[in-house]
């Protein structure tokens, strides 16, 4: 198990699937742990059991 | 006007919260000739239904991302960086604020922030309590700008440290933006008559019954305000000046005249 954004949900193991199984868009920004994970390293990050996944965009703000 | 190397004709850039839909950035933007606009970054839903705010804002138009929510300085970077990956910018707005009644910004670990975003290469914007030894320090850090509060985000309330604000404006070699508590398109003037650079200007337009036009106004207060500040703004008398001259009342005797000239 991990958490995105706050849920718990099953390892998806990798980024591509984690947005594609959890249906986010796919022009996000990924923090694992607190450390931003760069789109160039999403192909080869791998998701462990446990890890806080944040999936960010934006929203309007000041 | 150029700052930080990007040449500007629109003084007044606009935040983009509170906006009753993202529909009406378009004509916003096209409306009032906003060039710069703030976003924020935010976990966002597993769903379809996610709007992207970014489908409503013009290529042209700069963006600059907002590290609102950050409560300290590590926070900033990492929300920076994340935005920085979703558009392409890099103008950032350093807001990190440790305080949720006020949301006064921390102003200590907005200048380690700063230091961290401009050594990365960002444009650095920092949102400040409006003091002069943090600007400086701003300033040393690599800061594209400083943008001290004219008053408490959202509080409407204009520009309540004047006195605070002018020494920045006077003393620091950078453009000087003021960012919230802009209430009125009189509050937006007046911050241009001080000489600051541009303004930045959110809740008054966002909750305004008609945003569109709202923007259209603070637009038209920030250039008269500017142009006063270029032909130069008056200075204050206790004692009234006469607009036409002190003679040929209709009271006035011969007599009178006559002592006049005398004097």
């Amino acid at each position: 198990m991990i958490v995105i954004n706050g849920k718990k949900v099953k390892n998806p193991r990798n980024i591509k699937n984690l947005l594609k199984l959890y249906g986010f868009p796919l022009n996000v920004a990924i923090v694992v742990n607190g450390k931003l994970i760069k789109k160039n390293d999403w192909s080869k990050f791998v998701i462990k059991d446990n890890d806080v996944i944040d999936v960010l965009s934006f929203v309007g703000g000041g | 006007m150029k700052i930080a190397g990007k040449e500007l004709k629109s003084r007044l850039f606009i935040g983009t919260g509170k906006l009753p839909t993202y529909k009406i950035l378009t004509e916003m933007i096209n409306r009032s000739g906003v060039e710069v606009i703030t976003v924020a970054v935010r976990k966002i839903n597993p769903s379809s239904r996610y709007e992207n705010i970014l489908d409503y804002i013009p290529k042209k138009t700069t963006i600059m991302i907002n590290t609102s929510g950050s409560r300290n300085a590590k926070e900033a970077v990492t929300v920076a960086m994340a935005g920085a990956e979703i558009v392409n910018t890099d103008w950032i707005k350093v807001e990190i604020e440790a305080d949720t009644r006020y949301l006064a910004p921390d102003n200590e670990e907005t200048v380690k922030a700063t230091i961290e975003l401009a050594k990365k290469g960002f444009k650095v914007f920092p949102y400040i309590n409006p003091d002069l030894v943090t600007a400086k320090k701003l300033f040393d850090a690599g800061a594209s700008a400083v943008m001290p509060l004219g008053s408490f985000i959202g509080t409407n309330k204009g520009i309540t440290c004047e006195n605070l604000i002018k020494p920045i404006i006077k003393e620091i070699k950078l453009p000087v933006i003021i960012d919230a508590g802009i209430g009125r398109p009189s509050h937006a003037a007046m911050a241009m008559e001080l000489g600051a650079e541009a303004v930045l200007v959110n809740t008054a337009i966002a909750i305004a019954s008609d945003p569109v036009a709202m923007a259209e106004a603070m637009s038209m207060a920030v250039a008269a305000g500017r142009k006063a500040y270029e032909i130069g703004i008056l200075h204050q008398s206790d004692y009234a000046s006469p607009s036409s001259p002190l003679t040929g009342f209709l009271n006035e005797t011969k007599e009178k005249v006559r002592q006049k000239n005398v004097q």
